[in-house]
């Protein structure tokens, strides 16, 4: 480990040398910067490991069943396990994907998983991101690095070996491939904050990197378009666009980042599309404080991950709790996400402290609160010294035939101290994350 | 993977080839012109800047080598077109290979570094050795043979119309451009065939108009 320290910048010329970066909006300007990397991994036992993996798969397997759930019959909402308002009131919900069931019937082709390890050493899952989770690429690209400029440290210590990340997704794309057609990364295009990891994946996959005007639907089908318009049938996209901008014709009508028609395409069963369209209502703040429930109800299992304390002001009971906590509480706002929207009661002074209960009071399904998770600090090397910060670990979990974990994870970390946030749009930084053999 | 490739990426393809390979040859060229300056010429800028055919806007050498070489607002600068070269392969990194794009990245890096301080011609021999490996790369990594015509065309139809501006011998011309037709010919799709068979013929005249030839090069690529 001790050599692998001493190459933290031979790491982060090799990150530099391959582009690693991601790009942020500042002052409507884009910019594009490096991701800091720390060298001193995450490391996760074996036996948490497995623990961990089996409440990941449980979660995902009934995230899934939710889906095809309430875009067919709704079972659970008229089984009562879950509020009607919670649904139709989400911005995830969407109406057009109503009676649509995707290729093989996987939706959660995708998920990445939030988590922290409180100090007593559980687990908890903070969120669920089952649209377009985003990060895998940086603990390939840091294990490829770090076993390049330090083998000794991966000769000493046994590791699993995390580079198989694209093999699993390249499986998931050609288990829910239609007809065998073409298979392809869309991206949003060069200056999506993501770009780096969407342009690294197509390679890797070794499928292809499209970019919005590259596809077109016809006859009910997909193509990518070719050098004077030849064509050449796509049987799954894997999207990096946002729902609301994958098809003008359905979706937001100003989008230039989409493909008209496509919906049309995906219903009938032409192309899969992962992950599936309208996903956003099971990874919907609010929801989280649901899934436990989903996985007894569509289980019939015992959640074995927790989430966080969670307490939805929807409620009466939750609602009064919440107001009359609030300096102890951390508050979301569900319909942000990388960071915003979030805030700790402790930080508020008494005016903002009003306005916000005065948003809850008036506007309740819009806010979840929950109990401040003392997670763990990890050792991160600032210059030559050691400090601790607060960090997390979105876990990546593929469906397609089968449910499977990656066996690593982007564990991010926050780079002030005492700060809770880790998201790399808000200044994180990065490690990989060692899973023992 | 499928071998279709998008119109644009085709046009990524030629222009990283140009972009790249204008870097390379400008390079190459300004060493000689900066020998010039020492102890022959101090001004040789000026014809510089008149073969290159861009504007004369710099008021001495050092200012010439300063804002030529590092100035980002400067778009015929060398980091400028370097900067050009990147945003092409950046968008390319599944067709050209990480490893590919990663020389291109280490020539950015390196300019940006130099940029910083009050450098010379001389400190970028990185910059050449770093393309010098990205030629190889592409010949090693690129395996559809259709990229690496398209790139390949870029490079020498960048090269040929330098070395037109900057009056070569005939020799060296005719050489560049069979490269340049051998590359045009297995890509006939995106490539102005008669403009070709024009140019050629310009090309053999016994006193070639430049401007006439430099028109006809702009005219091959169709996408």
């Amino acid at each position: 480990m001790h050599t692998l320290i001493q190459q933290k910048e031979a790491v982060n010329k090799w990150l530099e040398r391959i582009g690693v970066r991601f790009g942020v909006y500042k002052g409507g300007v884009f910019h594009e910067q490096l991701f800091p990397f720390d060298p001193i991994p995450r490391v996760i036992s074996r036996k948490d490991w497995a623990f961990i993996e089996k409440g990941l798969v449980q979660r995902v397997r009934a995230l899934n069943l939710f889906l095809a759930d309430i875009y067919g019959d709704k079972q659970i909402v008229s089984d009562g396990v879950i509020p009607e308002e919670f649904i139709y009131s989400s911005k995830g919900y969407l109406p057009q994907c109503e009676g649509i069931m995707p290729s093989k019937k996987v939706y959660v082709h995708i998920a990445g998983i939030d988590l922290v390890q409180a100090r007593d050493g559980s687990w908890i899952v903070l969120e669920d991101n089952l649209r377009i989770p985003s990060g895998a690429s940086y603990p390939i690209i840091a294990r490829t690095i770090t076993r390049k400029v330090s083998p000794h440290t991966f000769e000493y210590n046994k590791i699993t070996d995390n580079r198989n990340y694209p093999s699993l997704l390249r499986k998931t794309m050609d288990y829910v491939n239609v007809d065998n057609g073409l298979s392809v990364v869309l991206t949003p295009g060069r200056f999506n904050s993501a770009f780096f990891e969407h342009s690294f994946l197509a390679e890797k996959t070794e499928t292809i990197l499209a970019f919005p005007g590259d596809l077109v639907v016809e006859n009910d089908k997909l193509y990518y378009k070719g050098i004077f318009n030849s064509r050449e049938r796509v049987g799954v996209i894997y999207r990096r666009v946002a729902d609301e901008f994958l098809d003008p014709l359905v979706f937001d009508k100003t989008s230039l980042l989409g493909i008209p028609n496509l919906m049309q395409a995906y219903a009938k069963g032409n192309v899969a599309v992962m992950n599936a369209p309208g996903n956003g209502i099971a990874d919907d703040k609010g929801l989280c404080y649901f899934v436990p429930k989903m996985i007894e109800y569509y289980l019939q299992e015992t959640p074995m991950l927790q989430n966080a304390p969670t307490y939805l002001p929807y409620f009466s009971d939750d609602r009064k709790y919440v107001l009359e906590n609030i300096r102890n509480l951390v508050i979301k706002d569900v319909s942000e996400a990388g960071g915003y929207g979030v805030m700790f009661g402790r930080d508020m002074n008494a005016e903002e402290l009003d306005n916000i209960k005065r948003l809850i009071t008036n506007e309740p399904r819009r806010w979840i609160a929950q109990e401040v998770i003392d997670f763990i600090d990890l050792e991160v090397l600032e210059g030559a010294e050691s400090v601790y910060r607060k960090a997390d670990l979105r876990a990546f979990i593929l469906s397609g035939e089968t449910v499977e974990v990656w066996q690593s994870g982007l564990t991010r970390f926050a780079r002030q101290q005492d700060s809770f946030v880790v998201n790399s749009s808000q200044g994180g930084g990065f490690k990989d994350t060692w899973i023992e053999k | 993977m499928g071998e279709t490739i998008s119109n644009a990426k085709a046009g990524n393809l030629f222009w990283l080839g140009r972009y790249t390979e204008r870097v390379h040859v400008i390079l190459h060229f300004l060493r000689k012109y900066r020998d010039r300056m020492i102890d022959e010429d101090a001004d040789a800028y000026h014809l510089f800047c008149e073969k290159l055919g861009i504007e004369n806007c710099y008021t001495s050498c050092d200012d010439f080598l300063n804002r030529f070489l590092f100035d980002k607002t400067n778009k015929h600068s060398l980091i400028s077109i370097l900067t050009c070269a990147s945003d092409n392969a950046i968008v390319l990194r599944q067709e050209i290979k990480s490893e590919t794009l990663a020389y291109i990245q280490l020539a950015i890096c390196h300019i940006e570094q130099c940029a910083c301080i009050n450098s010379d011609v001389d400190v970028l021999q990185p910059v050449t050795d770093s393309l010098m490996a990205f030629w190889g790369s592409i010949d090693e990594r690129i395996h559809k043979r259709d990229a690496r015509n398209m790139i390949k065309a870029g490079k020498y139809l960048e090269k040929f119309d330098l070395h037109i501006r900057f009056d070569y011998p005939r020799e060296r011309i005719n050489y560049l451009f069979d490269r340049l037709e051998k590359h045009i010919q297995k890509e006939k799709s995106i490539f102005d065939q008669n403009s070709l068979f024009e140019l050629k013929l310009a090309t053999e005249q016994p006193f070639y108009n430049k401007q006439e030839i430099l028109g006809r090069v702009d005219r091959l690529f169709t996408v």
